[in-house]
Parts: C-alpha cells; structure tokens; sequence
C-alpha cells in the first residue's frame, strides 16, 4: 500500500496533469472533445483498449510479456459471434468464449513457464495462432447481428444515465485488480517476481504458480474485450482488434510499469488509457488521418520510456549538485527506496 | 564515460521529443477550408489507391462551388470497425454531413443511424450502407451496366465466344459493393447470350493488398484447372492478376478482364496481356455525392423515386432505391487507354 | 548449443564451419532431409506441384521471404528482435522504385541496390537508436517503429501509389530474367546467404554477435562493444529488408501503401522454424533459408490441396511455438552445465537490457 501511495504522487500525477491539459486543449482547438456524444463514444473506444490493458498489466509487472491478447480477443469474439448466429443460448456462448479465453492464457503459462520457453517467442506465436483459427472459423466473412444482451452491454448507457456500462464495468475490474495487485500477497509476489525472478524464488514465492495465473488473466481480459469489441461495434470479423495491441503495450508503459517489471500500478495503466483514448479522440477531431494517430501512439510510446531514465537523470544531476552530506545520504537512502 | 552516455541519451530524448511533434504535426492536419462553408466528411473504404483520391478531388471542387467544405480521411485499411471511428468523430466535431463508401453495410449502420439522429445527412458513395442509415446512395455506374460489361468483355474474348468456365477475383468478402455486383453477375448468367459460360468460384482474398490477391489467384487457378477467364472488379485484384499472368508468361491461356485503373493497366495493355477492362470517372462520382449531398442537406433531396437535382449542368434523377448513378462505365482498350483522362 | 564454440576462434576449414558442434549437424541435416521429403511427397501426390510453373513461383516467393529473413535472423541471433521489417520493405519498396524512376542507363540498378540498402540500413538504425539511446526492449521499440515506420510508408506513399509503368525497365524485367537458368532472385538470396553468413562466421562482428546472444553479460566481461554492435546489426537487418523492397517492386509492380504489410511474422517464423533460436545465440543465414524454404512449401501444399487461404496465419503461429519448443527442449539437454555458469555470472552481474527474452532470471537494473 506504500508502494501504492508513493507511486500515485508521482507518475501518475504527471497522468492527471496531461489528461486535463489534452481536455483543456483539445476543448480550445476543436470545441467538441467534452461534449457528451464524444464523451461517450470515446469511453466506449476505451474499453476494449483498457480491457488488454488491465490483462496485460501483470504479465509485464512479472517481466513477461504477452502478444497473443489480440489473438484471444479475436477468436473470442468469432466464437461468441459465430455461436449466436447458429442460434445458441447467448449465455452459453458467453460461457464458452470466456472458457476459451482462460485456455488461450492457460496454453501461453504453460508453455512460457513449464517449459521455460522466452515469453516474446511464445505469445508472437500463439498471436498468430489464435488469428488464424479466427480466420479459420470466419473466413472472410463478418457476423453483424448479435443478441440484444451483448449489444447493450458493450454500448449502452447504466439506465437512467449516460455513463455507459461497459465503462462502469471496466471500473469495477479495475478496482478489483488494483486490490489484488496491490493489497494481497499474490500481488507482492507478481511485483517480487519482477523485480528479480531468483530471489522471489528463493524467498519461497510459488514464481510457477503466479506466471501461470498472470497469462491466464491476461488471456481472460482479452477475452472479455473481445466480447465488449462485439457490443461497441456490433461486429465479429476474423483478426477483428488486431490495431489494439500497440495502444494497449503504451497504455501499459505509459500507466508507470516498467517494461523490465517490477513496478507500476493499476490506477496508472487507468489513467493512461483514458489520456490515449482522449489524445486519440483529439487527433480524430482535429483532422489527424488514421496513420497520424497510429503514429503518435508510437511517439508517445517511445517518450513514455524514454522519459523515466532522463528524468531520474535529472534527479541525480540536480541533487548531485546540491550535495551536502545529509543531502548526499538521504539521495542514496530515497533512490533505493524508488527502486528505478 | 558515464557523462557522455548521459548525454547522449539526454540529446536523443530531446530530439525524439521534438521528432514527435513534428511529423505528427505535418501529417496531420486536413482541415482547412473556407470559412463559412458547412463542413462534410468524405471517408473512403480505405485511404491510398487512385479512385478514392480521385474522388475526394472531385467532392473538393465541386463542393467548394456549392458551399461544401468536403473533408477527407479514413482507416488505412479496409476495416468497417476503423470507419465507425471516422464516423463518430465527424459527428462529434459537428460536420453536417458524411459520404461514405462502406467497407461493411452492416458493421457500419449503427453509427451511421445515431450520425442521422443527431442531425447528420448521410450519403454513401462507391459502395453502399444499409437504406436505413443513408438518405441516398450515389453508385459510380449501375450494377446491372457493370455485370453486363465484364461479362460482355470477358465472353467477346473467349475461345470460342461466350463459351467457358471463369473466375471472380472479388475483394474483402463483405465489401458491400463487390457483392451487389458479384450477385448481378450471377444473375445475369442465367441469360440466354452467357449460358455457356460457368462462374466456378468467387475467389475474397483476406485483405485488399496485392500480395494478398496474388496468392490467392494463384491458388483459384491451381484449384480450377478448366479456367480461362478471370473477371477481377477490382483495380487492385486485377493489377496483381495482369502481373501474375505477365511474370509467369500464361497471358495467352487466360482471358483476364474487369475494372482497372488506366494508369496501372497500360503497360499490360501494350504487352497485350489483357485487352480490354471498365472503369468509371471517380473524380465525376466525388462530383455527384458533393451536389447530392448539397441538396439533402438543403431538403431539397429526400431519396424519393423520380426526384432529381443539377449537377455541373447535368441534370441527375434518382432511380429506385434511392441511387443516382454517376455516369457510365468506359470500356479501355489499347487505343483508348491512354487519353482516359482520370 | 553453440556457446563454447562461438567464444573459440573460428575453425579452418569451411566443411568444419558448417557442421559445427554435434547438435548444429543433426538440427541443420534433419531440417533439409525434412525439406527433400516433403518435397518429394507432394511432388509424387499433386500434379500441380510438380509443373514447372508452380516451383518457379514458388522459390521466387521464398527467395523475397528469405532475403528479409536472413536480416531478421540476424537480430534474432543476437537474442534481439524486429518487428518492422515489413514496414521498411515497403517504404523502401516505394522510394527506390520513385528515385531510379528518373535514373537511365546503367547507373540505374547501381543506384537502386546501393539505396535500397542504405535506406533500409538508415531505418534499421532508428530501432538501434531507441534500443540503444533509450534502453527500450527491443520488442517494444520495433513495436513501436512499426507503426511510425508504417505511418511514414503511407505517408510518402501520399494517397496513391508507383504504378508500373514508372518501375525502370531493369527493375520489372528481374522477376522473369534467369542468369544461367536461374532466377535472378534466387541468385540474390544465395548472394545476401552466402555474404551474411560470412561476416557471421569469420568475421568479429559476427562472433561479437553470438556472444552478445548466447550471454550478454558475459559479452561486456569479454569487451563486446555491445553499443556499436546493436547499431550494426540492426542497420544489417534493415538493409537486407531494404533489398527485399527492391525484389519487391520487381516482383509486384504496383507498390501501395499496403507493400510488406503481414510479413512480419512470416519473416520471424522462416528464421525461427529454420533454426535460429529465440534464445539467442545460434543459427545461420542458411537457417532462414531452409525455414523460408519449408515454409514456402507448406503454404504453397495447403494452397494446392484447397485448405483454406486463411490457414497461413495459424501455420505460421503454430510453426513458431514448435520449433521453438522443439530446440529448447532438444537444446537444453546440452546446454545444462553451460547454463549453471551462465546462472552464476547472470546473479553477479549488470543487467539484460532486453526484456521477455531471456529464460534465466529475471534480472533487471
């Protein structure tokens, strides 16, 4: 919970401060950023990034990482889509989708920590895996009628008010992830893991046991995204959310995990999908062709690394400066307390 | 050494920091425009082949006479899901109107119904949305005239006339147009004139790229020895299929036709490879959509049967189903190709 | 697998040098016997196979695949890795073909390999750059300039495309030409073989690369200029994309913005299935040979047997994980008392700045 407390007054104060600047700007440029109609469609954009966004979260924290979730999401949403359009109960397939989902994350734990094979190698292959048996199933084709159950959940507003529920729902996962990551055990070991996989291992942590689970709630978000992807858009398409993987790694990266492991925290991966979505829905507003948005999210990816080191830099330059002894301690005692 | 190190990285953020505001800057912006004007949004199924630009063209000027700021932009890539976004954020900065060509009638239609709740005039150009969600659809040239002349086209040049099996190589499975078309020349078959002649698969390649229509022409005609013809109504499919057949010397075993770009197809009409092919003027299609959309957006044009409206002189009426056609499709051969004018 | 070989000077003799270690031989052998059974197979049971035609086809295809592939392995072999191969084949593709547009005479093909090459090289270094400059995971960073690179493709691209009839008469005639027979695109995938493979055996950047993907930490120990080299090889696999653009125009004609898009991880898989570990540290110019070869063959079987177009992905994807588990599984078993030193230094030492590669402890600055 300190870890919680004293990431929250830097990284992701510095996530507040853009957001409010792109809203205050992007009102002043296009006028039409905070209007309710864009409000909602942007929020509702989010949702599928935020979704990866959170599943991928603790597989980064344990210096994995997972490429496959656009993969899962995808093959969720064909078999979902594909289900219901044959006419089975719109729960059942629900079931079977997310069924299918924790198997995806399942396969990726298995094969990355049993048999200690490297995480990149393993979810580049599985990504392309699990879109092509998208393909497969679909084709070419696209399924564009779904159940009234899946459509309102991915786009309607909670009754009586215009917050739509997908987001009130994201929101709830993320308070129950951020309490799992942040305030259990299992998540002192996901940062442990992170931080260095032998010592965790050698401090008695199951680093098996947690790997494993941190893919497959990986693979379960993804597969939830992909059911929201179906109600936002009212569309099942092989390779469906395919562009969503680069917004979701910066999404990741810029909410403050590092991309070593071993820090970050929920609220900042929230925080920094929203700036995206608003930054996106910006840059769409004021004219920004779909290459130009795609490759501000790949500027802004690089600055979100690159900036941690050169600001930490900068701390040491400043405080090496004004170097007295007592300075010079407490510098030494609170940069290893920081961690990076 | 470690303050070198320093250094340089701080000098390469700076610079990947000012980087990045800067080409993002350039490449951005599209949208100035006559202050004044009402603003529209033209999104094509995708940004980057010649018909789409050529079209925009065509909306700018003649839209700048009618008052008409026409805006352009779309996904890179044939993705109805990336058009619903282009969709939402034309309404949202308060265009008055939106022309569309559909990469999918169906994924597209809830956006583009909530686009007209909120005031939004419609209008779909190239390929067309579900009628509720659009108040009138302006086609390039009318299906039953393009069905008819790549089968025409196509049956002139077999051996012997009109007799043989033939594929389509179509594009996206859900491009709404390609699938208009594709089902007309079905129907058509059924005639007396093409009765010997046999469509024996519609080949949708998984993307519109040409690697991608190689490949899986590659694959039709290895499935289908008997094939001689191939209609492609794509100017993409039917560029990468005018190179297959070039590069691996079978011009001769196959009669390739359907609708090009008169740019890309010359050269395989001096090599002879393919003889004759359709396309219409798309500069002149983004002309019609702009005066079409004008005069919906003054009332003036409901989608009602027998209405009309000018358009550059040209009077231009509404046929049933609320479509305008644009003109008419050109056929290209050696002789013509090279003064096509667009 | 080979880490005590890539640390001893290279061995004389060139037959010596192909069949490494035991583990090299018997990895390499098996993949070609593979190959020649598969071929021989489908040749015996499809008639469409075995036209001529369809080979022809088939190994331009490859060669092009190959080409990118070859670059790619490199990265990989230095336990790095790029994801925007494709993008640069496509800018690449599309400049090179504009600039010798304007160029006649001999000079032309001149110009078009030195600057398809050093454009390639030149984008190959930005992924350096941020790897280097900003200690990025190279997973991250090439995530990242995929989709800048793929936005500058579109851009330069400007909403339309290089028709053929711009495309230089050299340039569209080197599909079809044959030099003794050959094609000339297999003779340039033999070239860029041959030429890479070299540096990679005999000369110090190439051992410098082994080093660097066997152990890194080691590597520092041992004096590697891990900066310089990350630079250089990146710049190596972007030039030969870069090339690969060149092939590219010849072999298409048009060039859109849509050129190399999806290659990516065909790309990876043809070097991955082809022998070059994801660990890092071992394979060849000749693995992505083989693995784009054997791959080709596949896609080309499932074609011709009506299994569906789609299925490329899944094979790819599928493709990657086997091997990958197939080598570390067979590679661990000769590797364990190499990997406990490793373990050893990795505890002691400064930090892998590359992220979701390693296998050994999660160690970070």
């Amino acid at each position: 919970m300190n870890r919680l407390r004293h990431a929250v007054v830097r990284w992701e104060s510095g996530l507040v401060l853009l957001i409010i600047l792109v809203m205050v700007l992007g009102q002043w440029a296009d006028g039409d950023l905070l209007s309710s109609f864009n409000l909602q469609t942007t929020a509702l954009n989010s949702v599928v990034l935020l979704c990866l966004a959170l599943g991928l979260a603790p597989v980064i924290m344990t210096s994995d990482i997972d490429l496959s979730v656009v993969g899962t999401l995808a093959l969720v949403g064909v078999v979902i889509g594909d289900l219901t359009a044959h006419g089975t109960n719109t729960w059942l397939a629900i079931g079977i989708g997310l069924a299918i989902s924790l198997v995806c994350g399942l396969i990726n734990g298995l094969l990355v920590v049993l048999f200690d094979l490297p995480a990149l190698a393993v979810t580049l292959g599985t990504m392309g895996a699990y879109t092509g048996v998208s393909f497969l199933i679909l084709k070419g084709l696209a399924i564009s009628t779904f159940p009234s159950v899946i459509v309102s959940m991915g786009s309607s507003n909670v009754t009586g008010t215009q917050i739509p529920f997908a987001v009130v729902l994201l929101i709830v996962f993320a308070a129950i992830l951020s309490f799992i990551l942040h305030g259990t055990v299992f998540g002192k070991s996901v940062f442990a893991i992170g931080g260095s996989r032998k010592a965790a291992l050698f401090s008695g942590i199951a680093v098996n046991r947690v790997r494993i689970t941190t893919f497959v709630i990986s693979g379960l978000m993804a597969g939830i995204a992909g059911l929201l992807f179906l109600g936002n858009y009212q569309t099942a398409q092989a390779g469906m959310g395919a562009s969503e993987l680069l917004p979701a790694v910066t999404a990741v990266i810029l909410g403050g995990v590092s991309a070593y492991g071993g820090t970050g925290t929920i609220p900042g991966v929230v925080l920094a999908a929203a700036l995206l979505a608003l930054l996106q829905s910006a840059l769409g507003l004021h004219n920004f062709s779909g290459e130009g948005q795609t490759m501000a999210i790949g500027f802004l990816l690089i600055i979100a690394i690159g900036l941690p080191p050169l600001s930490q830099k900068y701390k040491d330059w400043k405080r090496r400066r004004s170097a007295s002894p007592v300075t010079v301690a407490n510098a030494v005692l609170s940069s290893s307390e920081e961690g990076k | 050494m470690k303050n070198q190190r320093s250094v340089i990285r701080a000098v390469a953020g700076i610079v990947l920091a000012t980087a990045s505001v800067l080409p993002v800057a350039i490449m951005g912006a599209n949208s100035a425009g006559a202050s004044g004007s009402v603003k529209v949004y033209m999104i094509p199924k995708f940004t980057g082949i010649a018909p789409f630009t050529q079209a925009a063209a065509g909306c700018k000027t003649e839209g700048a006479k009618l008052g008409l700021n026409c805006l352009y932009g779309g996904p890179t890539t044939g993705s109805a899901v990336d058009q619903v976004n282009f969709i939402n954020n034309a309404v949202a900065a308060g265009d008055k109107g939106v022309l569309i060509s559909n990469d999918d009638a169906a994924t597209t239609n809830p956006a583009l119904v909530r686009a007209e709740k909120h005031g939004v005039k419609v209008v779909t150009f190239d390929s067309d949305a579900l009628p509720s969600g659009r108040t009138v659809y302006v086609e390039g040239t009318s299906t039953a005239s393009i069905a008819q002349t790549e089968l025409d086209m196509l049956g002139s040049q077999m051996k012997p006339a009109y007799t043989g099996n033939f594929i389509i190589l179509s594009a996206q499975a859900t491009d709404s147009n390609q699938v208009t078309w594709n089902k007309q020349v079905k129907a058509d078959l059924k005639l007396m004139k093409y009765s010997k002649m046999k469509l024996v698969s519609i080949v949708n390649p998984p993307s519109d790229s040409a690697a991608d229509a190689t490949s899986s022409l590659q694959a039709a005609l290895a499935a289908n020895p008997t094939v001689t013809g191939i209609i492609s109504p794509t100017t993409v499919g039917i560029a990468a299929a005018a190179q297959y057949l070039t590069t691996n010397k079978v011009c001769s075993k196959y009669v390739l036709t359907g609708l090009g770009d008169p740019n890309q197809m010359k050269p395989f009409m001096t090599s002879n490879c393919v003889h004759s092919f359709a396309l219409w003027n798309f500069t002149q299609e983004g002309k019609v959509a702009a005066c079409a959309m004008s005069a919906v957006l003054a009332g003036k044009l409901t989608g009602k049967t027998g209405q009309s409206f000018m358009c550059a002189g040209v009077k231009e009426v509404v046929l049933p189903g609320q479509t305008v056609s644009a003109g008419n499709a050109e056929v290209f051969t050696k002789a013509n190709v090279g003064s096509a004018g667009f | 697998m080979s880490t005590v070989s890539s640390l001893t000077p290279a061995p004389a003799s060139a037959l010596k040098r192909v069949f490494g270690s035991g583990f090299f031989k018997r990895s390499d052998t098996s993949l070609l016997v593979l190959i020649v059974v598969v071929t021989a197979v489908a040749a015996a049971t499809l008639g469409d196979f075995r036209t001529i035609s369809n080979f022809s086809n088939l190994l331009n295809t490859v060669a092009l695949i190959a080409i990118v592939a070859i670059g790619e392995a490199v990265t990989i072999i230095a336990r790095q890795i790029d994801l925007s191969v494709g993008a640069i084949l496509g800018i690449c593709a599309y400049l090179v073909g504009e600039t010798t547009h304007h160029i006649s005479g001999p000079l032309g093909p001149v110009v078009g390999v030195a600057m398809s090459l050093a454009l390639g090289g030149v984008l190959g270094l930005g992924n350096a750059l941020l790897i280097d400059a900003l200690k990025m995971p190279a997973i991250i960073a090439t995530l990242a300039t995929l989709s800048i690179y793929t936005g500058v493709q579109i851009f330069v691209n400007n909403g339309s495309q290089l028709y053929l009839t711009q495309v230089p008469k050299w340039l569209s005639g080197l599909r079809g030409a044959t030099w003794f027979g050959i094609s000339t695109f297999i003779w340039v995938a033999v070239i860029c073989m041959l030429v890479v493979g070299f540096i990679l055996r005999r000369t110090r950047f190439g051992r410098d690369v082994y080093a660097l993907g066997s152990n890194p930490e080691a590597a520092i120990y041992l004096g590697v200029k891990v900066r310089l080299r990350t630079y250089q090889l990146f710049a190596l696999c972007g030039a030969m994309a870069g090339l690969g653009g060149l092939l590219y125009v010849s072999q298409f004609g048009n060039v859109d913005a849509t050129a190399g898009s999806g290659m990516n991880l065909t790309v990876i898989a043809a070097a991955v299935v082809g022998g070059v570990s994801l660990f890092g540290g071992s394979g060849n110019a000749y693995n992505a040979v083989l693995g784009a070869l054997l791959l080709g063959e596949i896609q080309n079987i499932l074609e011709l047997t009506r299994i569906s177009v789609f299925a490329e992905q899944t094979l790819q994807g599928v493709a990657i994980v086997v091997a990958v588990a197939v080598y570390a599984v067979v590679s661990r078993r000769l590797r364990r008392p190499v990997r406990r030193e490793a373990m050893a230094v990795a505890t002691m030492g400064a930090a892998t700045p590359l992220a979701g590669a390693t296998s050994e402890g999660g160690s970070h600055e």
